[in-house]
């Protein structure tokens, strides 16, 4: 069953999604480009008069369609679990947890595709930032760092931003699914208004939230390094990657472990609380 | 066990031939017989507290019966039914179907037909055919074809494009072409013309099974009352006033259902 409620979620999530990443594409194609324009000329006030606007109307656009994108999932969500689907929804011989299942697959395959559409579309202006970068930053230091041991750093940056960005990607996703699930419970005809309210707190405090993990491996890594200047603790490169691998590990464990409470809570609240009015 | 829920699965050609087949155990023939396709005990629901819709609410429902719900408003006939269909969380009591325990699995068995549409307006016809095949099993495509022809639906329309009318008309087309144990009906007559409501109740009757049965809630008596086989009127609070077989009550009293409705819920 779990096929066939996966058939059903992505055609009805992409009839809705895909407008928004068209907007979401079609703003960071020009987007990219007047940014490579802009630092290109920068100094020159006659022509960065001229891009500022159309830059504005194209940033605009990307957060539109990618918030129509992103918020897609959760309109299918709502519709199908609280709307007037929802008396469809739960005489179906499927299981709520099947159900439940079905739609934070397809959330996250629709979220991790509407920012692979983003960095598509930014792909010009970030291959320019990229180069741009590696041609200052790395100049001179190239002859101390061998070009193996960068290939590893950039290899394990690229794998642990990858798995934060899922991370990030599926604890959002599970906190909107709780929200919508709270609020269809126990808001009833108010819930749409409580939705958007705790969305609008969730975007606003959630995301400094969930910066706290990554500033605090930060500080963490900060701090160790003062203490190895200062003498106070010797550490091999050795130790150094085995302490940063367990305190990603301890993190990978904590944000695993808040996924599954908010899954099984919204799942919960399906099962136990729900009654469709 | 006895009318567990994959008993009640079983294609129906197998269970007529497994009734035609002399039973081994007398006894046990008895049970199946016996067991009621839907029965409540003691059920109660609360919207909000202190002001029970239903309360320790009894209701058994046959198999081969039509049996029509009947009430004033808000007495909680589509309470029951939602509660039935799982829709709602009962606050207390049991709902049994085909002798097991109210679950998940319970949906295969019931065709529901809620008082409002369900579909998105974006939405064909053909679309709607295709996803009620691919989640019930029972769904009769042909039959379901056949009646939406016969009520001259198109199933390349729209569902938005449709009248309110014609949109009750496809999700009873929907429901109807189901090979389901137990039709539950939350006014099916409702917003449908009277020649189409003639051809619902033919529809209705025409799906008569002696191994399901349908209940039907509907404020229009005097348009069901023929179809109906039993009867109970429903007072708030979930009372059950007045039940029994239609056709005896007719009989007894001289009257027809609709007179004798108005008489017990005369205001």
């Amino acid at each position: 069953m779990l096929g066939k409620c996966l058939k059903y979620d992505f055609k009805e999530t992409f009839k809705l999604w895909w407008v928004g990443a068209l907007v979401s594409l079609l703003s960071a194609l020009p987007l990219s480009l007047l940014i490579f324009s802009i630092m290109n000329d920068i100094g020159d006030q006659s022509s960065f008069r001229w891009q500022v606007f159309p830059l504005m109307i194209c940033y605009i656009g990307v957060v539109v369609g990618m918030m129509i994108s992103l918020f897609s999932v959760y309109v299918r969500y709502y519709r199908h679990f609280f709307g007037k689907e929802a008396y469809l929804t739960f005489t179906l011989p499927v299981k709520r947890t099947t159900l439940f299942t079905s739609k934070y697959i397809t959330a996250l395959f629709f979220n991790i595709a509407s920012y692979a559409i983003l960095i598509f579309g930014m792909a010009g202006f970030m291959g320019y930032a990229i180069l741009d970068t590696a041609g200052s930053g790395f100049s001179g230091s190239a002859e101390r760092e061998s070009l193996v041991t960068m290939v590893i750093v950039a290899l394990i940056v690229i794998v642990v931003y990858a798995l934060f960005f899922l991370y990030t990607i599926s604890l959002s996703t599970l906190s909107y699914f709780f929200i919508i699930t709270f609020c269809g419970v126990y808001f009833k005809k108010y819930s749409l208004l409580a939705i958007i309210v705790a969305f609008f707190c969730l975007s606003f405090f959630g995301s400094y939230a969930m910066m706290l993990p990554m500033m605090g491996g930060m500080l963490g890594i900060f701090g160790l390094v003062g203490l190895i200047d200062a003498n106070i603790v010797s550490m091999g490169p050795l130790q150094g990657f085995a302490l940063i691998g367990a305190g990603l590990l301890l993190v990978i464990v904590a944000v695993t472990a808040l996924n599954m409470l908010l899954a099984f809570l919204s799942k919960e609240l399906l099962e136990r609380k729900l009654n469709v009015t | 066990m006895n009318g567990s829920v994959n008993e009640c699965l079983t294609d129906r050609t197998a269970e007529n031939q497994a009734v035609e087949t002399p039973p081994a155990d007398p006894l046990s023939e008895v049970m199946i017989e016996s067991t009621p396709i839907l029965c409540c005990k003691d059920l109660c629901k609360s919207y909000k507290k202190n002001k029970p819709v239903l309360k320790d609410f009894n209701f058994t429902v046959e198999a081969g019966k039509i049996t029509g719900l009947l009430g004033p408003n808000g007495c909680g006939k589509s309470t029951l039914l939602k509660l039935v269909s799982g829709i709602l969380v009962p606050d207390g009591g049991d709902i049994l179907l085909c002798g097991q325990k109210r679950s998940e699995k319970s949906n295969a068995l019931i065709s529901f037909l809620p008082d409002s549409p369900y579909f998105s307006g974006g939405q064909r016809v053909s679309s709607m055919l295709s996803y009620f095949a691919d989640f019930y099993p029972d769904f009769d495509m042909t039959l379901a074809k056949n009646m939406l022809a016969d009520l001259g639906i198109d199933p390349k329309a729209r569902f938005r494009t449709l009248s309110k009318g014609t949109k009750e008309k496809v999700q009873l087309v929907l429901v109807m072409s189901r090979r389901a144990k137990l039709y539950m009906l939350d006014e099916p007559l409702g917003g449908v013309d009277p020649a189409a409501r003639d051809y619902i109740l033919k529809t209705i009757i025409g799906n008569y099974s002696p191994d399901s049965a349908v209940v039907i809630t509907t404020h229009l008596i005097s348009d069901v009352e023929a179809a109906l086989d039993d009867f109970a009127f429903m007072n708030y609070g979930g009372q059950i006033l007045l039940s029994g077989s239609a056709d005896e009550v007719r009989e007894r009293e001289g009257k027809s259902l609709d007179t004798l409705f108005r008489e017990v819920f005369a205001c």
